[in-house]
């Protein structure tokens, strides 16, 4: 990883990297759609409205994917003082937080028409609106101080503190009596959907994952030149 | 932005209320973060190039 301290290495893996990740964005979101549009079939009990779970579950993994992710770069920060780790977790976080927006927006429309009820403080639903907070502060943080390095380690601080969330949102469908139904993809044993609804489920993930990627890379690109810029600003004005 | 939303629209089969607006958002959400990104990228781009080269103290 110390090898692409260097911005101008990472840069030059990342631009090489981007059009792999455009393509597999494209690829797998649009068979990905097709799948859970056209392709897959209803669900016996939840009918038309199963097709929302292509969507929010991908979301819900990638919710808690980017924040683990941010808290190893928060910890990098901190113990290692990597560069780039800084930057990956202001590039990361706004994504994380539009996957977690996108998973209580989803799950509320389809709790709606499942549940009788747009949103309930079940453990599931309060700890993933937990998670959202957690990635709302991490912004604020980041932009806090007039000293951009105090805003960074205050900011990997609480990421770093609110990893323990991920655990609890995992795990919350099996600690507590929750209305949220229980793992069906990630758990012992294997998978309990049928392959005609997991293929469209693992394909938007996948989707979704080549997003990210590719969308963090044109963030991290940015912030490596906006910081080159300020540099340069600050000598002039020194 | 409002033109895959109108492909989008035209090409789904009606699957009641609450699919529908789902995949909107997910469309919404996430276009407007990339555009986002995109443009961030280009403004860093022009910023970057303006400056003058290494070297030149000028």
């Amino acid at each position: 990883m110390h090898r692409f301290a260097n911005p101008n290495r990472f840069l030059r893996l990342a631009r090489a990297v981007f059009p792999w990740a455009v393509g597999a964005t494209v690829a797998f979101l649009g068979a990905g759609l097709y799948y859970a549009l056209f392709a897959s079939p209803p669900d016996y009990q939840q009918g038309e409205t199963v097709r929302i779970m292509y969507v929010h579950v991908p979301s819900a993994w990638m919710a808690m994917f980017v924040y683990a992710a941010i808290a190893a770069a928060s910890a990098s920060a901190l113990i290692w003082k990597h560069p780039l780790a800084d930057i990956f977790a202001r590039a990361a976080s706004p994504i994380g937080a539009a996957f977690t927006f996108l998973a209580l927006v989803t799950g509320s429309l389809w709790g709606k028409p499942m549940w009788g009820a747009w949103w309930v403080w079940d453990a599931r639903l309060t700890s993933v609106l937990i998670l959202f907070f957690l990635y709302l502060g991490h912004m604020a943080l980041l932009n806090a101080f007039d000293d951009p390095a105090r805003g960074q380690r205050a900011a990997a601080i609480l990421a770093l503190v609110g990893v323990v969330n991920l655990p609890i949102i995992k795990f919350s469908v099996d600690w507590w009596n929750t209305l949220h139904q229980p793992a069906s993809v990630v758990r012992m044993g294997g998978p309990s959907i049928h392959p005609d609804m997991l293929t469209p489920l693992l394909l938007m993930a996948a989707g979704f994952t080549a997003y990210f990627v590719m969308t963090v890379i044109l963030r991290i690109e940015a912030e490596i030149l906006a910081r080159r810029v300020r540099a340069h600003r600050l000598m002039q004005g020194s | 932005m409002i033109a895959p939303l109108f492909v989008f629209a035209a090409a789904t089969p009606t699957y009641g209320a609450y699919v529908y607006p789902a995949y909107l958002a997910a469309i919404v959400v996430l276009g407007a973060l990339l555009i986002a990104s995109v443009r961030r990228r280009a403004r860093a781009r022009r910023e970057a190039q303006a400056l003058p080269p290494r070297g030149d103290s000028a």
